[in-house]
């Protein structure tokens, strides 16, 4: 346990007495012409049963403290991240997920072993430490991968002639793309850095938020976000740099022609 | 060795198809033939003009040379067939510069140096002044390369292209953002350089004009297909068949 205070359970009355606010929030909307209650009530629906289901599930991960089970929920975990970015990606680009999934299972098992080791000092695989940090670190280096993928291949459709003549010149498909990559790479990585930069300021980061409700010193909360913060951004930037090498081989042929 | 064409084209035929199996995915398309029978031959340090409608594979017939696309039937370039060259040895080889001017970013002697770079050319002690002078153009190497008038991009991007020392030159449509007059002056410089390092000119061009000071060979290509090859001057004293009368003759008909 991080800290030692006890945390309040909301109970089954508390999650309904908090879901009156969406069913109100609902209602004004409606009072104003703006008819949300079918996309609310299944956002409702899925949240409640996607979250409570996560709940159980680890909570009998926690309680068993096997090594296999938590590999298997952080595998499971990186399945439906990768198969999730591929679809978002096939619309630039298709058959992406499998090596997307790939690029993110390698970088999160470096970056999680080397942030549990280093940075927390966890013993073993400890589910309550690898199951949080690993799913921050795959929620985000998944939108990462997606944005850095779609922007490329989205800039190299829009720009092929230009390409083209860089080619022409005698240009390698990296040369005649590093503009390119060089934007995908920082709007993939401009989020966490933007983060970083309001982190505190307007708003406690997610972390740092979760780790005050389950009672910890608020300072080793902010410990936890920085170490976080910059685990994202390695993570995020891993991934972008990997898959952007992955999408720019498939744009191009082994003559060096483009493929978009 | 040295005897073998600069280019030599046989019967090469390039379809809407084709060009789409290159992509990844490519949206159902028409079936048209864009290059149909296409056979050519320039000789080293020749020159050879290509003619036609728009949209009849002229622009396709350059990208050939180069390998951005895939023909049927055999291109070979120097003797060799562009499969066996490395993509970018030929490229570097036969250098095509396109109909849009596409700029890099920075001076225009940042934008020179651009293509030595991906090439692995050191920039200095380049001859600069030599390549944008056969290109007639006479700017301040430190100017910012968009503050160029079009034109003068177009003249920077064949410049570009020279201090590549090609072996042979595929101009799309070099004279088309010139007046009659630049477009004279630039030719007939470009042709002295051509000469001077004993490079091919492949220039597309929709201005019979641009053929009296080419001179040189002509080929003119009615929908994919050679209409006419023959000398330049033919062209432009009139001695053709119907076909390529009725298409030079029509004022306008050609963009």
């Amino acid at each position: 346990m991080i800290g030692a205070a006890q945390v309040i359970d909301p109970g089954w009355l508390g999650i309904a007495a908090a879901s009156l606010l969406m069913l109100a929030l609902l209602g004004v909307a409606l009072a104003f012409g703006v008819n949300m209650v079918k996309d609310g009530l299944i956002a409702t629906a899925r949240a409640t049963v996607q979250l409570l289901a996560v709940g159980l599930i680890l909570g009998w991960v926690f309680a068993r403290e096997q090594w296999w089970a938590v590999v298997l929920v952080l595998l499971v975990m990186t399945s439906i991240a990768g198969f999730t970015a591929g679809r978002k990606v096939n619309r630039v680009l298709k058959r992406m997920a499998p090596l997307i999934t790939l690029i993110l299972a390698g970088v999160t098992a470096l970056t999680l072993l080397y942030v549990t080791q280093a940075a927390v000092g966890v013993r073993g695989f400890t589910a309550q430490y690898f199951i949080p940090i690993g799913g921050i670190l795959l929620g985000n280096a998944m939108t990462a991968a997606v944005l850095a993928a779609t922007r490329y291949a989205e800039d190299l459709r829009e720009q092929r002639e230009k390409v083209e003549a860089a080619l022409a010149l005698g240009a390698s498909p990296a040369q005649a793309t590093r503009e390119m990559l060089r934007r995908a790479f920082t709007g993939a990585v401009t989020p966490v850095i933007n983060a970083m930069l309001i982190a505190g300021i307007v708003k406690l980061p997610g972390v740092m938020t979760g780790t005050l409700l389950g009672g910890v010193e608020p300072l080793t909360a902010a410990k936890y976000q920085l170490v976080v913060m910059f685990m994202l951004v390695f993570g995020d930037g891993l991934t972008a740099l990997l898959v952007l090498a992955a999408v720019r081989r498939r744009a191009f042929t082994r003559a060096m022609q483009p493929r978009l | 060795m040295a005897d073998e064409p600069a280019i030599e084209l046989t019967d090469v035929r390039v379809t809407a198809r084709g060009l789409r199996e290159l992509l990844l995915d490519a949206p159902a398309g028409d079936e048209g033939v864009i290059l149909d029978g296409v056979s050519l031959r320039v000789p080293r340090g020749g020159v050879l003009s290509i003619l036609g409608e728009s949209g009849g594979g002229k622009t396709t017939l350059l990208r050939c040379i180069n390998r951005m696309v895939e023909a049927e039937g055999a291109v070979k370039v120097l003797g060799r067939d562009v499969r066996e060259w490395d993509v970018r040895e030929l490229r570097r080889t036969a250098v095509f510069v396109p109909q849009r001017s596409f700029l890099f970013g920075g001076s225009v002697r940042a934008e020179l140096v651009h293509a030595l770079r991906w090439n692995g050319i050191g920039a200095i002690k380049m001859p600069y002044g030599e390549a944008l002078q056969a290109v007639g153009l006479d700017v301040d190497q430190h100017k910012p390369a968009s503050e160029l008038s079009e034109g003068q991009r177009h003249r920077l991007c064949i410049a570009r292209a020279l201090l590549l020392f090609p072996k042979i030159l595929l101009l799309d449509e070099p004279t088309g953002a010139l007046d009659v007059r630049t477009a004279r002056e630039m030719l007939a410089a470009l042709l002295a350089w051509a000469r001077a390092h004993e490079a091919t000119l492949v220039c597309v061009t929709h201005r019979p004009e641009d053929l009296e000071v080419l001179g040189g060979e002509a080929l003119i290509l009615l929908k994919g297909k050679v209409a006419a090859y023959c000398a330049a001057s033919d062209i432009l004293e009139g001695r053709v068949n119907a076909d390529v009368g009725a298409f030079l003759g029509s004022p306008g008909g050609e963009r």
